[in-house]
Formats: C-alpha cells, sequence, structure tokens
C-alpha cells in the first residue's frame, strides 16, 4: 500500500473513531477513541499528511 | 489454541528506515510539507499563546504574513531561553507562554538550571509521544529492533533526556531496565544479572562505568551489551578517539542523539557515526549568524535555529540553541533529512558540559560575585580522569582577605556552587595575582583534555 492509499484508510479510521468518541457515555471509552484518534493523527503526519499541528486543531477546524 | 501473532508484519520490519516516507523524502517536497506545519504553527501559537501573539505584534507581523520559509527565517523573530524563563518567574507554572489548558498537560520537566533559574517544560501526552519517537529513528537506524532490552543508567528527576527515552523505548516497543539511583558498582551488577543489550547514559558515564566493571574484576566487553546509546553531551561518536573508546569498552557499537530539553530529542545518530541526522517529522531548523542574524548556507558553521512540531504545550519556534553545527542535505546513508557533520562544533555562548549538566560561565560568575571575599579574577580548567570530565574552578581572594581563612572560602564557593547548579566542581583557592590577566578578551575555560575529545571549534 503506497503513503495515499495509507493515508485514505487512517482518514476513515480516524472518522470511526471520532463518532464513537462523539456518542460513547463512559469515559473509559472515550479516553480509548481520544489515544487512538492521537496516534492515528501521527501516523497521518509522519506520512507527510495534510494535517493541523494538533488533532483537537482538526477538529475544531471539522 | 491462541497463538500471538508476530510483532511486525514482514515488509515494515525488514525496512532499514523507521518512517521509510519521510526519511527519504525528496527536499523539496519536504519543504513544502515543512512550509504547511509551519503555517498552522504559528496560527496555533498566535490564536494560544499569549507570548507569541505579542512576539509577532511587536514584529509588526501576522501568521498570514508568512508565505514562504524565506518570509518565517527573515520575519518571525528568534526566540531564547531567557524570554520563557522570566515570563514563567513572573507568573508560574508557564507564564504567559503555555497553549494548552492545564487538562491536557500529562508530564512536567525541568532544565538542569544551570543558566541560574531552571525553564519549566511542560508536555501534552501527545507531546511525550512524538518527543519518544525521535530517539527511535536513531535506534531502527543502527540495528536496534523490539526483541532489545534497554538498561537506563540515570536517576529519574525533572530532566527531559532520559524520560523521552523511555518514551521512546514504549513506541519502539522494546524492554525497559530503570536502573534508577544507585553506585555505579550497582549498575554494573544489575547489567551483569539482567543481560540488557542496549546502554543508555551520558558517553562520559559509559567509560566511567566500564573503567569501574574493570576495578571491580569484570571486563564490560564481555557483558551483553550490543549497542551504547548515547545523549547528554553531544558529538561523542563523531570523535573517533571517544567513540573507538565506547566502542571497545563496551564490546559495542556506539551513537547518540542530540537534543535539547526544552526542544526534543530532534536528532539522531547517522550509522555512518560522522554527524547526526534532524529529525524532520518533528523538527524544523537552519543555521544562522549568531551576529548579524542572517542565514548561513549549506557547508558553513552557524547556529542551529530550531522550530518543534513537538511541544503544542509551550512552541517554541526559531528557538536559539547556541549550539554551533555544519549543515549538508547529503548523506550516503540515503536519508534526505539535514545532516550536522560533527554533531554540535562549538556554542556562541560560553558552556561547558560536566557530567551531562551544562555548566555556564556566566552562572559561575554570577556565584562567585555573591560571595565577600571572593575577586573577579578566576579560571575553569576542564580536565578528563577516567573518561570522566572535571572542572576545577580557582579562584582569587580579593588582596585583603586573611590567608588564614583562604581554604574556607574555596569550601564556601563549592557548596553555594553546588547549591545553585546541582553540580559538584572542585573549587581551589590560589594566591592573589596568580591568575592570567588578559589585555583582550579574558579566557575563563581553560579546556586541558585531549585534543581528540574537544569540540571541533574549541581544539
Amino acid at each position: 500500500m503506497d503513503a495515499d492509499e495509507t493515508i485514505s484508510q487512517i482518514d476513515r479510521a480516524r472518522a470511526l473513531v471520532q463518532g464513537i468518541r462523539d456518542t460513547t457515555d463512559s469515559p473509559l471509552v472515550e479516553r480509548c477513541m481520544q489515544l487512538a484518534e492521537m496516534n492515528l493523527h501521527w501516523a497521518k503526519w509522519c506520512l507527510g499528511g495534510d494535517v493541523e499541528i494538533a488533532p483537537e486543531l482538526d477538529e475544531r477546524l471539522a | 489454541m491462541s497463538t500471538v501473532r508476530s510483532f511486525w508484519n514482514p515488509r515494515s520490519g525488514a525496512s532499514p528506515y523507521w518512517n521509510p516516507y519521510l526519511e527519504t523524502m525528496p527536499r523539496e517536497r519536504l519543504d513544502a510539507i515543512h512550509l504547511k506545519r509551519i503555517k498552522s504553527l504559528l496560527r496555533y501559537a498566535y490564536d494560544n499563546s499569549p507570548f507569541y501573539r505579542q512576539k509577532f505584534q511587536e514584529a509588526g507581523i501576522t501568521p498570514d504574513d508568512i508565505r514562504t520559509l524565506e518570509d518565517f527565517k527573515t520575519r518571525v523573530p528568534v526566540t531564547d531561553k531567557s524570554d520563557f524563563i522570566h515570563l514563567q518567574e513572573e507568573n508560574p507554572h508557564y507564564g504567559q507562554t503555555g497553549a494548552m489548558p492545564e487538562e491536557y498537560i500529562a508530564h512536567h520537566c525541568e532544565t538542569s538550571g544551570t543558566t541560574g533559574i531552571p525553564l519549566r517544560i511542560p508536555y501534552t501526552m501527545y507531546d511525550t509521544e512524538r518527543y519518544g519517537e525521535g530517539w527511535v529513528y536513531g535506534w531502527w537506524a543502527v540495528g536496534i529492533r523490539p526483541h532489545d532490552t534497554f538498561y537506563f543508567a540515570f536517576n529519574w528527576g525533572l530532566f527531559a533526556g532520559f524520560w523521552s527515552a523511555y518514551w521512546g523505548v514504549r513506541r519502539l516497543g522494546g524492554k525497559v531496565y530503570s536502573g534508577g539511583g544507585q553506585t555505579t558498582e550497582g549498575h554494573i551488577r544489575a547489567i551483569q544479572r539482567l543481560r540488557p543489550t542496549v546502554l543508555l547514559s551520558t558517553p562520559t558515564y559509559a567509560l566511567y562505568m566500564a573503567e569501574v566493571a574493570r576495578e571491580m574484576g569484570i571486563d564490560p566487553a564481555g557483558l551483553s551489551i550490543k549497542y551504547t546509546y548515547h545523549a547528554g553531551e553531544p558529538g561523542p561518536c563523531a570523535l573517533p578517539a571517544v567513540r573507538k573508546q565506547l566502542d571497545e569498552s563496551w564490546g559495542a557499537f556506539s551513537s547518540e542523539c542530540y537534543g535539547v530539553a526544552e526542544l526534543h530529542s530532534l536528532t539522531f545518530g547517522c550509522p555512518t557515526r560522522e554527524g547526526v541526522h534532524l529529525d524532520e517529522t518533528n523538527t524544523f531548523s537552519w543555521s544562522r549568524d549568531p551576529e548579524s542574524g542572517k542565514e548561513i548556507p549549506e557547508g558553513q558553521i552557524g547556529e542551529n535555529i530550531v522550530t518543534t512540531y513537538v511541544n503544542n504545550a509551550q512552541p517554541l519556534i526559531n528557538y536559539r540553541t547556541h549550539d554551533l553545527v555544519e549543515r549538508h542535505y547529503n548523506c550516503v546513508c540515503g536519508r534526505t533529512w539535514a545532516f550536522l557533520r560533527g554533531v554540535v562544533l562549538g556554542r556562541s555562548d560560553f558552556m561547558v558540559t560536566i557530567r551531562g549538566t551544562n555548566v555556564y560561565q556566566s552562572a559561575v560568575e554570577k556565584i562567585l560575585g555573591s560571595i565577600p571575599g571572593v575577586s573577579t579574577h578566576y579560571q575553569m580548567i576542564l580536565t578528563r580522569e577516567k573518561g570522566l570530565d572535571r572542572m576545577l574552578v580557582q579562584v582569587e581572594p580579593v588582596k585583603e582577605y586573611p590567608v588564614e581563612k583562604q581554604v574556607q572560602l574555596g569550601e564556601q564557593v563549592g557548596k553555594a556552587i553546588h547549591q545553585a547548579l546541582k553540580v559538584r566542581l572542585e573549587v581551589e583557592t590560589v594566591p592573589v595575582g596568580s591568575l592570567p590577566r588578559y589585555e583582550l578578551k579574558t579566557k575563563r575555560i581553560v579546556d586541558q583534555r585531549p585534543k581528540e575529545v574537544r569540540r571541533a571549534l574549541d581544539r
């Protein structure tokens, strides 16, 4: 899988994670999703993907 | 039956690079990515950090004015540690310099305080992960893998250096043996018993440990260490004599990271061991003439000016490291990331590193100036014994000081230095008029270490 394909898969995973984060009523699950999102942001960043400096900013922009 | 799946898939596990996409990316593409990230960082810092908002306003710019990397280097003001320390002192913990709400702060570190007052460094959880990752590039480059086991010959405290290495081992997936605060003999016994494969320490401490092991009748080269990896004193592995000493002492392959506590582990050892590569996932940096402020071209020596993407809790933009480096962009290892030949070649201020602690001439001078009976004549002599750097501070008392009290005066100075700088230096009181007087530039630091262990510009 090349970098562009990997990034588009990461974006799909991020959308799923954000969905769970926004709707869960468990703080534990929300924290797990925060950390998952952090790692997905990092993977995309390290591939040279177009993201803001921190995932919190992406969220605010979304 | 439930079988544990293998740690890597065969493709990524065989990669010679930790991040093959970015480590070998053509420069032009990499610089385009840097520009986007710098724009994002400037906007973020301007919106969230009162310090940067004011700094930009004083310079008459907004983030939107920065459209090229050239704009960034020439229009965005440089920052220095003292800017941050003053604001933090006025309004602790992070004064006007923080940029994240408190609930995001996951870890607090501090610099050693050798300039007088420690700089407070907040990290978000994400900052710590990014900081740690900087180490992994270097480990992967020399062949260290998750099956390796890391021995930390380090006393854990507020110092960022080895905390970040710990974060790094977790990112890699290796195993941590936390040596902690104990005697050198205790560390040697622990290495004998636990059989780690990687030793993490300052380079001088690794050499001292080897010396102590031999005194204990143990050949350190016969122990389990396959790699030694160093930080705290930049450049040992780029000095052939020191590299050879490290390799032979431990029967291992030595490499290093040159980092700056408040920034991050910003470089890692090139496998050629002639210098370090900048971690360009986390860092943008350029070389500057410390006098004129103009950019220094590739291949020439200038001050390393660093912008980190790591520290979002307290952004550091166009930050002065005062380290003099020689930057190149081509390396036989295949990486396109900036290569700093010889690591750090000197300092743009007056500083030496003793047992991993930066000792500034100005800080010592300030202490001496506060002790009644000490004259303005002093000298700091740097020597090397058993692989360890040692610093002797020679002070002249004032003319009228009673001779019989001069020894106590030296002890008083030694205690004051230890209390303020957290490092023990030997102090000697010498007769009035015995230290050299200089007509022009006063030379306070006298480096008497063997030529091959000094930084290039200090030889």
